[in-house]
């Protein structure tokens, strides 16, 4: 019957909990559902602007993508010029939003401030899916004397005044070797089809049925920018002598880099190195200090719930007996708060560092005398967190409180203790060794 | 399967691994095959061929020089945190005899009617040291290189009679003292422009590897961690402070495979006497919800299976964990490494704590914790635990049903409240077959358990004094074959206060109070306890 009516608690407060979580949530997700049902637009076919002038038209790039002027490998934006070649009544006669709506956001379109970036990959920019830091970095990895930094690196890469994002390359830049005789693909005023398509695929990049390879890029690759990070290159620029700092340092996995695909940020944990290792490092730019990276933090050095009265909602009373899983995660944060845990090891192989400085709070001088091996019989599994037998064997096999003076103890002062809890003699006796020397096995 | 022929198998998951981390290896800083053309074209673009542009404003700014401490660059990389605690505990006591019939007088030689005479047991006040010091260095002279060493002392600072109440595993080392070194290891990390070394991590000397089961060893551990999968294997002494086994060879491995960003495969073993081996999946789904599923055998014996879900989305207001566990048979000791291990122990030649194995069961856990708003935090679990054959039911092992439900309130800035409550059913045991045998403690055993606590705390000064003030209930029902007890109240005091004298140090004081049920300890009136403690760290 308890094991039926535990069950009964068991469903009732899942669905309680549940219902309250999804309720809240719901809240929520129910004004973003509402949003959404709108009455759509009548769906149309998509149209890839690229895919079709250049597999159904049959144009060549040049058709539309012309120098800015005669030598120069910086191409303009196809303008109305070019476009009217073809559709000159859609433009003069009868404006058409369709054809509008492929370079402007507005229709009637009000100008050049309303222009859509082209090939537009995810609505935001163009990218260049394969291009392979591999093939183009220099094997010698030679410092620009200007920088103190990689050459092959700064030559492309190039900084705002505020030093925040890289910058990234242009046809210029790619023109330094690009334009030389005999490469491929070529960038001049005469290049071809076949060398445009030798770095853009702009079918592709419309297209967001395209291989996975091209949709899974990172979001900063994407948006040039980071995600609720805070981090200036040139900041690290002013230290680079110091920590002996160079872009590889860092971006150690770029020069390896056959495509954008393969290409990461750092991970905090790369941070470490520098951030957490020295003490020449302020204490606030230290990786305890959340804000010093992380925009989406509260105000404080640690945010609200990292503090230590107010810790993170995951650590309820449960996750202090079963929180391995947790702590064994490649990338487990635990290290922000708990110190003693170092972030450049694997979580899983410190839990002595906190298991051996950590006592629960239940353990008072009572506990050790009389109250562990209550809490021991009804579930040994939390012992186990911290302390294998031999701990536990160690005390028991000394001679208990309870038994002296001894040779009184075993003329009879144990029966009243034993009368109350035999369990306790048995917890270190056995009737064979030491009960059988006076009793019989059987209850009379 | 015997332990001979897995061997070889456990020598081929290493192999196996230790190739695809050659077959893997990031590659330096240079390609790996570098092409003359490329070279040259940079010898071309690097001899003038374009012309040099204007610096980054960025790169204006003076760089901040780099200043050395006067004590060299060793402080900057050197770590300390200690923790120094004086301990007093005092217990006054009724003037009951204890339960053997013992009482507070000189032992006189002549028959005493109230009792047996033996003043010891009745030492009313003990004083006691503990000290913890972990100190290391990170990154110095080499910044592949960290070292951490950890020590324990503790020590009595009275003289502890042999039936005092205050005995603690302190007085089973000699001079009742005990110095331990925890841990001390020398690290030498792989930087990640390192290639096939990327990653890597060499650890020599005493430390804890934690896999298949704890393994607390002298020795070395050689770690490689990279995207796709980490590796850990590792061989040396077993060391322990509190037995000398007689089999000390200790080794194994812990092997992780990554599949994408959510899903790991892991397999972990461990040889000391038997093999241990564990094989866990994980798999994140969605918001929040991560999957983790475990198989774990000892020797060639299934024992455990479990399988765990745990939301946690990332708003960080709501956490939900789904657990079961099924435990397959009783072929393991759940403390120690095997039943030989203890066995062999020529320290502990008797087998004092006859706790068994625990013995096949169901578990099923749920535990649920949602802050309700920015003042209020709450949450519930239910553990349920069923033995799968009624005639494992024991002293120190039974089905039962654990509900806990707590919660935290913040009234007043700087305030918080804490309160739980915690109830545990266990079987009444009276279900079973009477006793028959005076060893029979199928009967015997806790079959409830209540909890309350409550506790309150502010924070002054911005934060550096800490007050909390608490206490607790406790409700037992007990039976035994000749005794039933129900409602044994033991409650107690709790208290304590933390002021932080700068952002390194910190002082503590903390007072408990705490009585129990006196049937237990009718000799006791309390047991009050007060420590001192400073916490340095550097």
């Amino acid at each position: 019957m308890n094991l039926r009516r535990s069950f009964s608690a068991v469903l009732c407060l899942a669905t309680l909990c549940l219902c309250a979580t999804l309720k809240a949530d719901g809240q929520q997700a129910g004004s973003g559902a509402a949003a959404s049902s709108n009455p759509q637009k009548q769906a149309q076919p998509p149209f890839y602007l690229h895919e079709y002038h250049t597999k159904q038209v049959g144009l060549d790039c040049d058709a539309c993508h012309v120098p800015e002027k005669q030598g120069s490998v910086v191409y303009q934006r196809p303008g109305h010029d070019q476009c009217t070649t073809c559709h000159d009544d859609d433009f003069n006669k009868e404006i058409k939003q369709q054809v509008c709506s492929q370079c402007h956001s507005t229709f009637p379109p009000t100008g050049s401030d309303d222009l859509l970036p082209f090939p537009r990959y995810k609505n935001v920019r163009p990218i260049v899916f394969d291009f392979s830091h591999a093939k183009h970095v220099d094997p010698h990895s030679r410092v620009d004397t200007r920088t103190g930094f990689r050459a092959d690196c700064t030559f492309c890469h190039r900084f705002p005044a505020d030093g925040a994002y890289a910058s990234f390359g242009d046809h210029v830049v790619c023109a330094a070797c690009h334009s030389k005789a005999g490469m491929k693909p070529l960038l001049s005023d005469k290049s071809t089809t076949a060398d445009c398509l030798g770095c853009h695929q702009p079918e592709a990049i419309e297209n967001p049925s395209a291989p996975p390879v091209h949709t899974q890029l990172a979001s900063f690759i994407v948006s040039g920018k980071y995600d609720q990070i805070r981090f200036s290159h040139a900041e690290h620029f002013k230290t680079r002598d110091a920590y002996r700092l160079d872009c590889t340092t860092c971006h150690y996995g770029v020069a390896a880099s056959t495509n954008l695909a393969s290409l990461t940020l750092p991970k905090m944990v790369d941070c470490v190195n520098c951030h957490d290792v020295s003490k020449t490092i302020a204490s606030y730019y230290r990786m305890s200090n959340c804000q010093v990276c992380h925009v989406d933090t509260p105000l404080g050095p640690l945010p609200g719930f990292h503090s230590a009265i107010v810790k993170p909602a995951s650590h309820t009373e449960g996750f202090r007996l079963r929180h391995a899983q947790e702590a064994s995660q490649p990338g487990a944060p635990c290290f922000v708060c708990h110190t003693s845990v170092q972030p450049t090891a694997v979580g899983q192989q410190q839990c002595a560092d906190c298991h051996q400085v950590m006592m629960p709070v239940n353990h008072t001088a009572r506990w050790k005398d009389d109250v562990h091996g209550k809490y021991a019989a009804l579930d040994r599994t939390t012992c186990e967190v911290c302390h294998i037998t031999d701990f536990c064997t160690r005390c028991h096999n000394q001679t208990p409180r309870s038994h002296f003076p001894l040779a009184q103890f075993e003329a009879g002062g144990h029966a009243q203790l034993a009368m109350v809890e035999e369990r306790s003699c048995f917890t270190c006796h056995t009737f064979a060794d030491t009960c059988s020397q006076c009793h019989s096995l059987n209850l009379k | 399967m015997s332990n001979c022929s897995r061997l070889p198998v456990q020598a081929l998951a290493v192999a196996v691994f230790c190739v695809i981390t050659v077959a893997t290896a990031r590659p330096a800083s240079a390609p790996p095959n570098p092409s003359p053309d490329i070279g040259d074209a940079w010898d071309s673009l690097l001899n003038g061929a374009v012309p040099p542009s204007t610096p980054d404003s960025a790169l204006v700014p003076a760089q901040a020089n780099y200043e050395a401490s006067p004590a060299g660059d060793f402080l900057h990389h050197f770590f300390m945190n200690n923790r120094t605690e004086y301990m007093n505990t005092q217990t006054p006591f009724t003037g009951l005899p204890t339960l053997t019939s013992v009482i507070n007088a000189p032992a006189t030689g002549v028959f005493n009617p109230s009792g047996i005479p033996y003043s010891p047991a009745f030492q009313s006040s003990t004083n006691e040291m503990y000290s913890f010091l972990n100190w290391g260095t990170r990154g110095w002279l080499s910044g592949r290189v960290n070292s951490n060493f950890t020590f324990a002392y503790s020590q009595d600072l009275t003289h502890v009679t042999n039936a005092s109440p205050q005995l603690s595993i302190i007085d089973t080392f000699g001079s009742n003292r005990r110095l331990e070194l925890v841990s001390g290891y020398i690290e030498v990390d792989g930087r990640p422009s390192d290639g096939l070394l990327a990653g890597s991590s060499l650890r020599l000397g005493r430390q804890d590897v934690y896999g298949a089961e704890l393994a607390e060893m002298d020795g070395a551990s050689l770690t490689v961690n990279r995207p796709r999968y980490s590796w850990t294997i590792y061989a040396g002494r077993r060391f322990t402070y509190f037995s000398d086994p007689f089999e000390r060879a200790i080794g194994g491995g812990n092997f992780l495979l990554r599949f994408g960003k959510d899903s790991t495969i892991e397999y972990d073993t461990l040889y000391y006497v038997l093999g241990t081996n564990l094989f866990r999946f994980r798999q994140g789904f969605g918001d929040g919800w991560l999957f983790t599923s475990s198989f774990r055998m000892v020797g060639s014996a299934p024992t455990d299976f479990t399988a765990d879900g745990i939301w946690s989305p990332e708003d960080g207001k709501t956490s939900l964990r789904l657990s079961f566990e099924q435990k397959l048979s009783n072929k393991d000791y759940f403390y120690d490494y095997t039943y030989v291990a203890r066995d062999l122990d020529p320290y502990n030649p008797l087998l004092r704590l006859n706790l068994e194995a625990l013995h096949p069961h169901s578990q099923f856990v749920i535990d649920f914790s949602r802050l309700i708003n920015d003042r209020v935090r709450l949450g519930a679990s239910v553990v349920v635990r069923h033995l799968n054959h009624i005639q494992d039911v024991g002293p120190f092992d039974t089905s039962f049903q654990d509900y806990r439900a707590y919660g935290q309130v913040f009234p007043w800035k700087r305030v918080d409240l804490l309160f739980a409550y915690h109830e545990r059913d266990a079987d009444d045991r009276t279900t079973t077959t009477p006793p028959l045998q005076f060893d029979d403690l199928s009967h015997t055993g806790e079959t409830k358990v209540q909890d309350v606590s409550l506790e309150i705390g502010r924070s002054f000064i911005d934060g550096r004094l800490v007050l909390r003030v608490g206490g607790y209930y406790r409700n037992l029902d007990f039976r035994d074959q000749f005794t039933v007890i129900t409602n044994a109240p033991d409650k107690g005091v709790l208290a304590d206060a933390s002021f932080k004298l700068d952002s390194r140090s910190r002082l503590t004081f903390e007072y408990g109070l705490d009585t129990d049920y006196h049937v237990f300890e009718p000799d006791i009136e309390n047991s009050q306890m007060f420590r001192i403690g400073v916490a340095w760290s550097y």
